[in-house]
């Protein structure tokens, strides 16, 4: 039997084609992460530039309420203000933090979850070349959809290294 | 097809299936209630337990994310979960029913390709005792790897069917057959090289062209897998080309093969050398037999027969490994512990080449009972020494299941309640339980996961509380540091790179060889407390 002799031949053989090109388009669905990678990256030049009422509209609640454990302020301006003025007045950190890179959707087991369509949450791996460690290191920042735009919601904690008070 | 499948009558058929699961129960039956999650297991389970808090829709979105390219093996983990819930223990009993269905799947395609009983069970036998890819036995997620397996063997079987039928009925069996490696190459890419070399096993059932009109439609199917694995296989799994060339792959892949033989054959060999110098007096002893043989116009089909099966055994167990020669270059046939399930497909060739081997040499006897004798007593000595083997392997990773165990008791003593969003720093639990063995000629550190990355412990931590909200991560000696006492959170610098910033008032050190649970409030007793932390190294030798 081969694939011209017969109709049953070709019919076999119309089976097995179909079956590889099923078995060849099998694969997760890409969803673009477009929308929360861009809110981070503002965020990060916002922090960099010292836009401390931009950085107040990019962060959530929770996330200002974190930073406020860390910088302390008493409204998200005075918290945002002060991480800013860190960033601006500690050696090396603002080129840490405009050399911040936002890795592609990982496929390690453990990386964020991968942004889902509709999806009101997102989570994004960041790399910063830590100038108080001076090493480079990752932490995994948390965003949220409000009000149609995508906020920072936590992790940010872990893009500072704040050991002396 | 009659009362007779494969060659075999309903009543073999029922034994074989029995006395196969009977085999398993007893060679890996008590992995069951000792063994342990391990790796991937702990991630599986944690994810398709919270998939919402740990940001997918459900566990199917996860298993997808983990491992989309492989739908069949997704649709296996997805249905074991459904059905076994979150009880390792009974992961572990299907994985144990897996391994005695490979085998009699195996012993049914022997028996088709018109072997024995006695050397059908013996190869399938093997299969089982064989330790060169236990960790198929011993962990649950790749356990499905046996399922692929299985299919392909069936496939073989189905197929050398429909080429000794005709008609309708020889249709039915080819799609069967195409079905069956259909499945098996939506579980893992590892059977691709076995369909590729289906002909070599058509070709004992039929001519040249049958067999190559049949092959054709294998070919279609191992060619999308191929296309399919190449395009969307995850990158952690592809070639690190930058650090290891694939010729060098290549290189240590072959030479590893040999070893990996050799050290089958005679584990105890002081060197690959000798094992392979006495294949070949072997060999020169089987070449002088069978010229005598001929000479004499007397027959010769045994040593045909088992050298042929030699031949095909070595040929498919070292194409089972072109599938890693692209792919990252930890993929070796002499990688311990986790590692050897690259040898899955090599598995059930391996089988047939090291018994092709003992029925050549015991075929050197004249006298039919000496000679019965001697093959016995080869295969004796190969099967003890395999399941020797085994069952230190299988106490190794049972090591590491009581290491796990002693770590998640000592945690929920220390802090039995932990409160909402606590994070965990843990002293005290090893990354690996390690034991050195010989693998042939090779001294191999032989690794076992305990809890060999932050992420293990942290989402075992989650299964143990049942609370997604926990975090923990495993602090080890003699490593670069893992914490640094910040002004205002403790910051856990993870050694793949990934560091978390934790609150002071909800992280807690935790050394679990007292056991006792510390919560850190500041950076000067974060200081303390973490400096008097007594841990261990990351591997604990046994």
């Amino acid at each position: 039997m081969t694939c011209r002799s017969s109709a049953r031949g070709r019919r076999f053989c119309a089976l097995a084609a179909l079956l590889a090109v099923a078995l060849a388009g099998c694969g997760e669905p890409v969803v673009s992460d477009a929308g929360p990678r861009a809110a981070a990256a503002a965020f990060m030049q916002r922090l960099a530039s010292g836009d401390v009422r931009g950085m107040c509209r990019s962060l959530s609640a929770a996330a200002a309420a974190d930073l406020a454990r860390d910088f302390g302020g008493s409204s998200c301006l005075a918290t945002a203000g002060k991480a800013a003025r860190y960033v601006a007045v500690r050696p090396g950190q603002r080129a840490a933090v405009r050399g911040i890179v936002i890795e592609a959707a990982h496929d390690t087991p453990l990386s964020p979850a991968p942004f889902r369509a509709g999806a009101q949450t997102a989570a994004l791996r960041l790399v910063v070349d830590d100038p108080v460690l001076a090493s480079r290191q990752s932490f995994d920042l948390q965003l949220r959809l409000i009000a149609g735009r995508w906020h920072v919601d936590g992790g940010l904690n872990a893009l500072f290294t704040l050991v002396d008070p | 097809m009659g009362r007779q499948f494969s060659g075999a009558s309903g009543v073999e058929i029922a034994v074989a299936l029995v006395l196969a699961q009977v085999c398993a129960v007893v060679l890996l039956g008590p992995h069951v209630g000792d063994g342990g999650r391990y790796l991937d297991d702990w991630w599986l389970s944690a994810y398709v337990r919270f998939p919402h808090e740990l940001g997918f829709a459900d566990g199917r979105d996860y298993l997808w994310f983990y491992s989309g390219a492989r739908p069949g093996a997704v649709l296996y983990w997805l249905d074991s979960y459904i059905g076994l819930g979150f009880h390792d223990a009974w992961h572990r009993a299907a994985s144990v029913v897996l391994s005695g269905g490979l085998a009699s799947v195996f012993y049914f395609l022997l028996r088709q390709l018109r072997l024995g009983r006695v050397d059908a069970a013996a190869l399938a036998l093997l299969t089982l005792a064989l330790p060169v890819a236990d960790s198929v036995h011993f962990w649950i997620t790749p356990a499905v790897g046996q399922v692929g397996l299985g299919a392909c063997a069936a496939g073989l079987l189905f197929g050398l069917r429909a080429l000794r039928t005709s008609g309708r009925p020889a249709l039915v069996l080819h799609g069967a057959s195409l079905g069956l490696f259909a499945v098996s190459l939506s579980i893992a890419e590892t059977t691709i090289p076995i369909i590729v070399l289906s002909l070599l096993v058509y070709r004992t059932a039929t001519g040249w062209r049958r067999a190559a009109d049949r092959w054709v439609l294998d070919l279609v199917l191992a060619g999308a897998g191929a296309v399919h694995y190449a395009a969307s296989s995850p990158v952690r799994l592809r070639d690190d080309t930058a650090n290891v060339s694939v010729v060098e792959h290549a290189r240590t892949i072959a030479d590893q093969a040999v070893t990996l033989v050799t050290a089958t054959l005679a584990p105890s060999a002081p060197s690959r050398g000798w094992v392979l110098g006495a294949v070949a007096i072997l060999a020169a002893l089987v070449a002088l037999r069978v010229r005598a043989l001929r000479a004499d116009g007397r027959d010769w089909s045994h040593e045909r027969r088992w050298l042929v099966a030699a031949g095909i055994g070595a040929l498919l167990a070292g194409a089972s490994y072109v599938i890693y020669v692209p792919a990252d270059s930890s993929y070796l046939p002499l990688a311990p512990g986790v590692g050897n399930r690259v040898n899955i497909g090599a598995l059930l060739p391996l089988s047939v080449l090291v018994y092709a081997l003992v029925r050549l040499a015991g075929g050197l006897v004249a006298a039919p009972g000496p000679r019965a004798v001697v093959t016995i007593a080869l295969f004796a000595v190969l099967f003890v020494s395999a399941t020797a083997r085994l069952h230190g392997d299988r106490r190794l990773w049972e090591r590491a299941a009581d290491e796990q165990r002693l770590a998640l008791s000592a945690l929920h003593e220390a802090l039995p309640a932990p409160p909402r969003g606590s994070s965990m720093l843990v002293f005290g639990v090893p990354g690996v339980v390690t034991r050195f063995a010989r693998i042939g000629h090779a001294d191999v550190n032989q690794p076992v996961p305990v809890f060999s990355t932050w992420w293990e412990l942290d989402v075992a931590v989650k299964l143990s509380y049942g609370r997604a909200d926990l975090a923990a991560y495993p602090i080890w000696a003699e490593q670069p540091p893992q914490l640094l006492c910040g002004a205002y959170d403790v910051y856990q610098l993870g050694l793949d790179g990934v560091r978390h910033a934790l609150a002071y008032g909800r992280v807690y050190a935790v050394d679990t060889a007292e056991p006792r649970a510390v919560r850190l409030d500041g950076q000067a007793q974060c200081e303390r407390v973490i400096g008097d932390g007594l841990t261990i190294r990351y591997d604990l030798p046994v």
